[in-house]
């Protein structure tokens, strides 16, 4: 870990109890996010992108269970196990120094409460707000996240807005309480095209100015592109590739990082017909022997269906694949 | 809003007269009438006297021409005089209504205040010994017959604890008692009662809390709720419950027939004085102008119930506007 980490994975386990199987949804991710820095985890549905997102938040719910590992968080300079801290302390975590935004901005806000009420409620809480002062922030919030009629906005329930103020709202939510690091599990999935795009400028505009850290969680490497620094790649419940954002894109090591990097549609080079990673994502509870990529690699040799890869370093990279051992 | 309560009570117009020509004709297809058994019981009647009466009470003419006659009558808020004692239906009705509201809307109110806590409590601590015991609970109380019910409590704390009295809504000297005590007395009566007629709902609205609760508690906005660091109570109380709750008011709305209707069978076996026991009576001697007149008032009773759980759902869910 260096110095400068503002959080920090060590060996998270998060796993899914069914009667006698488990189902290893995060199986030993580890990584660090600086302060003011931006980390991509990308991978498929399933590959256990948002359950570490949710370990970290200590948001998993019955029957999943955090197993083992450390999720180290400076909190007043120390570093402190968010594992270990007590439900009502993690409550002051939660929304006040770490904040989540969801893929869903339709289902993400209750339908009964005016926006006002569900963004100002973070604030109360952490910061003890109320009445006029509260109200002024709630607007301050709204208007930072890009909605200019904040008025009208705050009065509003969610089922009158559109998806894009929608996601705002959930932005302002997120933010109001200053918090030092924000999740965004897959924010702009749900919504079109050129929403997404203001989404995601309003987003690596807010990081900025607010020296914020990111977590942007995605299975869209453009995406990732546009806001994070540095990548982890997730497959199957763990890290296989984890690099800075230029090198990975100019040169994938994992072959399952190329095979993403491939299925990304592009203008300028038109074909009949898309490269996808052929197979789909392994069962959790029954997942293959060996590395966890092998029925799906181009590259497949025979160790790799028996043993699983350590981690090499290539270049300062990370990776876990049998071809550069 | 006010158009649509508008609409909505002209509406029940039609409902109303239909719930009437139906009324009308069950009761005049039910063998025997108010003639037969006034004969049975008097063995000397002449078949004279008899068509006497029947000219008396209209019952010579078609069925037809008696319902056009009832209803002008309706149209004038004339619900006819009753058979037995001549006096006017409205009046036997509006004697009973405070007895039958009063059990009633105590009734709703306890039966909200009990199980949705219940429900609530059950659902936060889903898998817990105590919401396995309340499982079980809820199901015996779901499959109790009330009548049933009715006759072992007034036979356990009536008669053999003689805890309570088992009948009636007031002591026979309750005239004499200093207030305080006529109110306790009053307490007393309406304990077996009220217990017999919403032990059945709590187990079924609980039961439905429970699951409402439990399905919400799912949705992605409870996970916000959780993520803007709320604690649990908060997320529960506030967050969950609002939404658990939409569909509790349309359930009371529609339960509000089933406490009137229920009130026939335990008005009748704890002697309430109140509409179910005027219905009983009344249907039992024929007395045809009374059992229109509360059949007439029960459906009423229940479109305005309906009605009015509408309106308020309309106030609870923003999503629905008339």
């Amino acid at each position: 870990m260096t110095e400068t980490a503002l959080l920090s994975l060590k060996k998270l386990h998060t796993y899914f109890l069914a009667g006698k199987n488990e189902g290893r949804a995060v199986e030993g991710v580890s990584f660090d996010i600086g302060s003011s820095g931006s980390v991509g985890l990308v991978g498929e549905s399933g590959c256990g992108k948002s359950v570490t997102a949710l370990s970290i938040m200590r948001l998993i719910s019955s029957p999943g269970r955090i197993i083992s590992g450390e999720i180290l968080f400076e909190r007043g300079g120390k570093q402190v196990d968010l594992l270990s801290l007590s439900e009502k302390e993690m409550t002051k975590v939660r929304g006040g120094e770490i904040s989540m935004i969801f893929q869903e901005p339709f289902t993400a806000l209750n339908p009964v409460f005016r926006v006002e009420a569900q963004v100002g409620e973070a604030a109360r809480l952490h910061l003890g707000l109320e009445g006029k002062a509260l109200q002024a922030l709630v607007m301050k919030a709204l208007y930072d996240a890009g909605i200019k009629e904040a008025e009208r906005v705050a009065g509003s329930y969610p089922h009158e807005l559109s998806g894009g103020l929608r996601q705002r709202v959930m932005i302002a939510m997120a933010l109001i309480s200053g918090p030092k690091l924000l999740i965004a599990d897959e924010p702009t999935t749900a919504l079109d095209v050129t929403v997404q795009a203001q989404i995601l400028d309003l987003l690596a505009e807010i990081r900025v100015k607010r020296k914020l850290s990111v977590i942007m969680i995605s299975h869209d490497l453009a995406i990732i592109h546009r806001i994070c620094d540095s990548v982890n790649i997730m497959y199957s419940g763990r890290i296989v590739e984890s690099s800075g954002k230029e090198a990975l894109f100019k040169s994938p090591l994992h072959p399952y990082t190329a095979g993403l990097l491939k299925s990304i549609p592009s203008l300028s080079r038109i074909e009949k017909r898309l490269p996808a990673i052929p197979g789909n994502v392994p069962d959790l509870f029954d997942p293959p022997a060996g590395c966890r990529f092998h029925p799906r690699c181009p590259k497949a040799m025979d160790i790799c269906k028996k043993t699983e890869p350590g981690e090499s370093v290539v270049e300062g990279r990370m990776v876990k694949c049998w071809l550069y051992k | 809003m006010a158009r649509y309560i508008v609409k909505r009570l002209l509406l029940s117009i039609p409902i109303l007269f239909g719930i009437s020509l139906i009324t009308f004709a069950v009761i005049h297809i039910t063998p025997g009438g108010p003639t037969v058994l006034q004969s049975q019981m008097n063995a000397k009647m002449s078949p004279d006297s008899i068509a006497k009466l029947k000219t008396l009470y209209d019952l010579d003419k078609p069925l037809p021409v008696q319902y056009m006659k009832w209803l002008s009558r309706l149209a004038r808020l004339d619900f006819g005089e009753s058979f037995n004692d001549n006096r006017p239906v409205t009046e036997k009705i509006l004697e009973r209504l405070p007895a039958t509201l009063q059990l009633n809307l105590l009734s709703l109110l306890l039966l909200f205040l009990i199980a949705v806590p219940l429900g609530v409590y059950s659902a936060a601590k889903q898998n817990s010994v105590f919401d396995r015991l309340f499982t079980s609970i809820t199901f015996i109380g779901f499959s109790v017959p009330s009548f049933w019910l009715a006759l072992l409590l007034m036979l356990f704390f009536g008669v053999w604890l003689q805890w309570l009295p088992i009948s009636g809504m007031a002591s026979v000297n309750s005239a004499s008692m200093p207030p305080v005590l006529q109110v306790y007395d009053r307490i007393q009566h309406l304990i077996l009662p009220l217990f017999v007629s919403i032990f059945g709902s709590i187990a079924g609205l609980s039961r439905y809390m429970r699951s409402g609760m439990l399905e919400v508690i799912r949705q992605d906005y409870i996970r916000t709720a959780r993520a803007k660091g709320l604690p649990e109570r908060e997320v529960l109380l506030n967050h969950a419950l609002r939404n658990a709750l939409l569909p509790v008011i349309t359930i009371i709305g529609l339960s509000i027939p089933g406490l009137i209707s229920g009130g026939f069978i335990f008005e009748t076996i704890f002697a309430w004085p109140g509409m179910g026991r005027l219905a009983y009576e009344s249907a039992m001697s024929f007395d045809y102008p009374v059992i229109m007149g509360v059949v007439i008032a029960g459906a009423l009773l229940t479109l305005l119930g309906n009605l009015f759980a509408d309106i308020a759902y309309a106030f609870a869910d923003p999503r629905i506007r008339y």
